[in-house]
């Protein structure tokens, strides 16, 4: 892959700062249940154990396949290109979508299994954590919904692409604190 | 190396990635170290490419660079704290 040199002449988009902000806030979190881990590793790995990873990996994927798509729906703002924009928007909410279905299916099965945020030190951690992240991506949705109503013009708008990039930038955060919950959270055994 | 299809190509490197890591679900010690490995490198892929900051300044490279490694080496080193 050939590394973009910097370009100066773009500025950078405000929400960056915002995104920054989260992510380190994210990472107090991911301190946070660590240390707690290691005051109960037993208990942890045995309540981690008790969650489906295979729903986990295929949320995974939808996440990073709903970003995939999102890039191509920037490149189509730039080039001004609104069915590509409208095309890869729809497929980026769609498969997007099928994360909260997966999502509400695992909860729905965990509270059945009587497994909830008073069961121990793990799920608490567990639902408030990917209940945090659902937040976020429940605004990263909205965003994508608002880009795809403001994209149904045959000309984009002004400020139209700083908006798409911006909501982009949002929806890669959503993806991006997904990945690191799911290898704490899913893929952590006990030494 | 070239990239024939940028956001394409990132794709399926990431989903590569995602079933590397997942290979080793369950892991523990250098196990889920590789694992932790896998899921910094797939973050670094979304920033770089997804977020496209490998065209911001160096400022804005190194921060988001600094936020994925820590995040990595936090959850690893506490993992082998435990």
């Amino acid at each position: 892959m050939v590394e973009a040199a910097p370009d100066r002449s773009r500025p950078v988009p405000g929400i960056l700062t915002f995104i920054a902000a989260d992510i380190a806030n994210f990472i107090l979190f991911f301190g946070y249940f660590m240390v707690e881990r290691m005051a109960q590793p037993a208990l942890f790995a045995r309540s981690a154990a008790l969650l489906d990873i295979r729903l986990g990996l295929l949320n995974t994927l939808l996440l990073i396949t709903s970003g995939w798509q999102v890039t191509l729906a920037v490149e189509g703002a730039r080039t001004g290109h609104m069915p590509k924009v409208r095309r890869h928007l729809l497929c980026a909410i769609a498969v997007g979508l099928c994360f909260g279905v997966v999502k509400g299916i695992e909860y729905a099965t965990k509270i059945a299994q009587g497994l909830t945020p008073r069961t121990d030190a793990f799920f608490t951690f567990y639902y408030v954590f990917t209940g945090i992240h659902l937040l976020h991506y429940a605004i990263g949705i909205a965003l994508l919904v608002a880009t795809f109503v403001r994209a149904r013009a045959d000309r984009a708008d002004p400020g139209f692409i700083d908006w798409t990039i911006s909501c982009a930038l949002f929806w890669h955060m959503v993806d991006l604190l997904w990945i690191f919950l799911f290898a704490m959270l899913y893929l952590q055994g006990a030494r | 190396m070239t990239c024939p299809n940028g956001p394409t190509a990132i794709w399926v490197l990431l989903l590569l990635a995602t079933l590397a890591g997942f290979g080793g679900a369950g892991a523990a010690g250098w196990g889920f170290a590789a694992v932790m490995l896998a899921a910094t490198v797939k973050a670094h892929l979304v920033v770089r490419y997804y977020m496209e900051l490998r065209a911001a300044p160096m400022a804005w490279r190194l921060l988001f660079d600094g936020l994925v490694g820590l995040s990595g080496a936090l959850i690893t080193a506490l993992h082998f704290l435990d």
